[in-house]
């Protein structure tokens, strides 16, 4: 088939709704952490008075 | 090594810092003095505990305008070989005209044609405009704009459907979708101009020290048409480059980023610069607001050095034309620099991060807290114990207190000086440094910053207003969004004025009469700041109106910088009929 686009001038208008696209390079951009984990203070300070882990009985 | 050594940098750090926590605490024990001659109350120590934090604010101020006037840093290091980056310069838009941003790329364009350097940069309009009509005349702008410069190829244009993140989120979906393009970026606003040898220099910086993640400059406000724009002109070419040098001093290696004009690496800034979203809604929660703080810290947190480079002229902006304009703007900055409270205790910052988090939040806060002493004073009568003229038992005479009027006075004179200083001494180092040539002359200079200084004092107490109402509505969960940029002439009419600050005529009125009431010895005390408050649709009305007169010259108006001149040109060639020429570069 031939290429008839050289033949017939560009409408502007057409062109200007499909702008020249940044190039197509792709970079990693990983999300820093800002926050600290919110920090359990209560479950701490139980952890020190909780019985020692035992077997359950099935085991 | 670019920088000052650590150890100079600290030293400048605490002795500018000590140096101000003295003075606040000169102005505590002066207020204290002063309370104590009626009998210390729990009114007295708040007093002067507002005070301390007040005037160790201007202090520090007053410290930075010190350390610029006085020391310089040392000549920053650049690569004098052919460049070697491959640059893209960013320009975020928001429902802007394209017709006042697009003129400016082409005079950027041309500017970097002239440097011959320009096959080095490409540019890409980022937009996130959501108004359909002002998307359409982008899409038709950006045409125009490659046949007026005849860089296709160069640059580029792309709208994104969703806002996510904001302007941050704008940048950060380039560079997740076009960043490995390129080595470096330099990041504009849609008002931002740089001369075209500026950005080389730029790069050639960046270029001579691999180390650097973010160059910032210091950009000079331009085109400004009234009175208050002028003065804002005036003051951020006078003043801001001796500040600008005194933070230079101090900024070690975590330097600032005001989110524009400044250059980026990308690689670092990809790797460390991917901004969350706070947990729970705005104002605190939710999309980082004032993002280039968090950036700055972001990428010293890593290891990259941020520099403002104090040196680099060639930088320019645009800033509002009024004052409700401008209050608006820093509605905006509030949310986003209160909410860094939320970030002080971020994991693995550097100290300096967290000390310039808290200077933003104080920036705000600070007029919230003379306010609040102004008001503690005004109610301060009614904790005054009753007056012991027999505090000795036995003693048959009474004793009369002492005024300590004098110690209130001298506390006076300070934070006056405090305020003023700094800028008398600038401008006592601009004429003996002939840097006022470019204002005039030391003369023409003088009576700028006069005027200035009185426009200061009058419009002081407006922005106190606005500022408390900008903090009250961010501490009540008010989220003040993402208005666009109002630029414009600007010009506000008596009517519009009032509309705008009827309430501050209101509280200024309030707090006469309740001065009257319970406290008329304060009332000639309170007249500098209640009667501005009266009188703030006069002075808002005013200062929008379009400047005439030679004050406030700035060396941008006495030699029109080239890129300048290039936009000028094409905003005329913008406004004529499309015919596709072209303007040369040469």
């Amino acid at each position: 088939m031939n290429d008839l686009s050289g033949l017939f001038l560009t409408d502007p208008e057409a062109e200007a709704r499909a702008p020249s696209a940044p190039p197509d390079a792709p970079m990693a951009m990983p999300t820093q952490m800002l926050e600290q984990p919110p920090r359990r203070i209560l479950p701490m300070m139980l952890a020190a008075f909780r019985p020692a882990r035992r077997p359950s009985r099935e085991a | 090594m670019d920088t000052p050594s650590d150890w100079r940098v600290g030293l400048i750090r605490l002795v500018l810092l000590s140096s101000s926590i003295l003075i606040g605490c000169g102005g505590f024990v002066l207020f204290l003095r002063y309370g104590a001659a009626d009998g210390l109350d729990v009114m007295d120590v708040l007093r002067a505990g507002l005070i301390l934090v007040s005037t160790f604010w201007l202090a520090w101020g007053a410290a930075q305008a010190f350390a610029g006037l006085t020391t310089r840093p040392p000549r920053p290091a650049r690569h004098d070989g052919p460049l070697t980056s491959r640059c893209v310069i960013l320009v975020p838009v928001y429902n802007e005209d394209p017709a006042a941003t697009f003129p400016r790329i082409a005079a950027m364009e041309a500017s970097l044609q002239r440097t011959g350097m320009a096959a080095h940069f490409h540019f890409a309009i980022l937009s996130d405009t959501r108004d359909e009509a002002t998307a359409e005349a982008e899409r038709k702008g950006l045409h125009r704009l490659l046949a007026l410069t005849g860089a296709e190829g160069r640059i580029f244009y792309r709208r994104r459907e969703t806002n996510r993140g904001r302007k941050a989120g704008n940048i950060e979906d380039f560079i997740t979708r076009s960043g490995g393009a390129y080595d470096l970026a330099v990041i504009l606003d849609a008002d931002s101009l740089m001369e075209g040898d500026t950005l080389v220099e730029m790069v050639r910086r960046m270029e001579a020290a691999p180390d650097l993640g973010l160059l910032q400059t210091l950009p000079q406000i331009v085109n400004a048409r009234s009175r208050f724009g002028r003065i804002q002109q005036f003051a951020a070419a006078f003043y801001s480059p001796v500040f600008c040098r005194g933070l230079a001093m101090m900024q070690g290696r975590t330097g600032p980023f005001w989110g524009h004009n400044a250059i980026v690496r990308l690689r670092a800034f990809a790797e460390s610069c991917g901004l969350p979203e706070l947990s729970g809604p705005p104002p605190f929660g939710g999309h980082i607001l004032s993002h280039d703080y968090v950036e700055a810290a972001l990428l010293a947190r890593a290891g990259w050095q941020v520099r403002v480079d104090d040196d680099l002229t060639g930088s320019y902006e645009e800033g509002p034309e009024n004052m409700v304009l401008h209050a608006k703007r820093d509605r905006r900055w509030c949310q986003g620099n209160l909410q860094h409270a939320r970030l002080l205790t971020a994991p693995g910052l550097k100290p300096w991060s967290r000390f310039v988090f808290v200077q933003g939040i104080l920036a705000y806060l600070s007029p919230v807290i003379w306010l609040a002493f102004l008001l503690c004073s005004i109610a301060a009568p009614l904790f005054v114990p009753p007056i012991d003229y027999f505090p000795i038992e036995g003693w048959r005479w009474p004793v009369i207190p002492v005024s300590q009027t004098s110690q209130a006075v001298a506390l006076a004179i300070c934070i006056v000086g405090l305020l003023f200083l700094p800028k008398l001494l600038i401008l006592v180092d601009a004429g003996l440094r002939r840097r006022a040539a470019g204002f005039g002359g030391a003369w023409a200079a003088a009576r700028s910053v006069g005027a200035e200084l009185a426009f200061s004092a009058l419009s002081a107490p407006v922005f106190l207003m606005f500022n408390t109402r900008s903090v009250m509505q961010v501490v009540a969960g008010v989220d003040g969004g993402w208005p666009a940029q109002a630029r414009g002439d600007g010009r506000m009419t008596l009517t519009e004025a009032w509309q705008a600050s009827s309430w501050i005529v209101i509280s200024g009125l309030l707090g006469a009469v309740l001065a009257f009431v319970l406290s008329p010895a304060l009332l000639p005390w309170l007249a500098p700041v209640v009667v501005p408050m009266m009188a703030a649709p006069a002075i808002i009305a005013w200062s929008s109106a379009p400047a005439r007169g030679a004050l406030y010259q700035t060396p941008a108006e006495a030699r029109i910088p080239d890129v300048l001149e290039l936009d000028a040109a094409f905003r005329n060639a913008w406004a004529a009929p499309l015919s596709g020429s072209r303007i040369a570069a040469g």
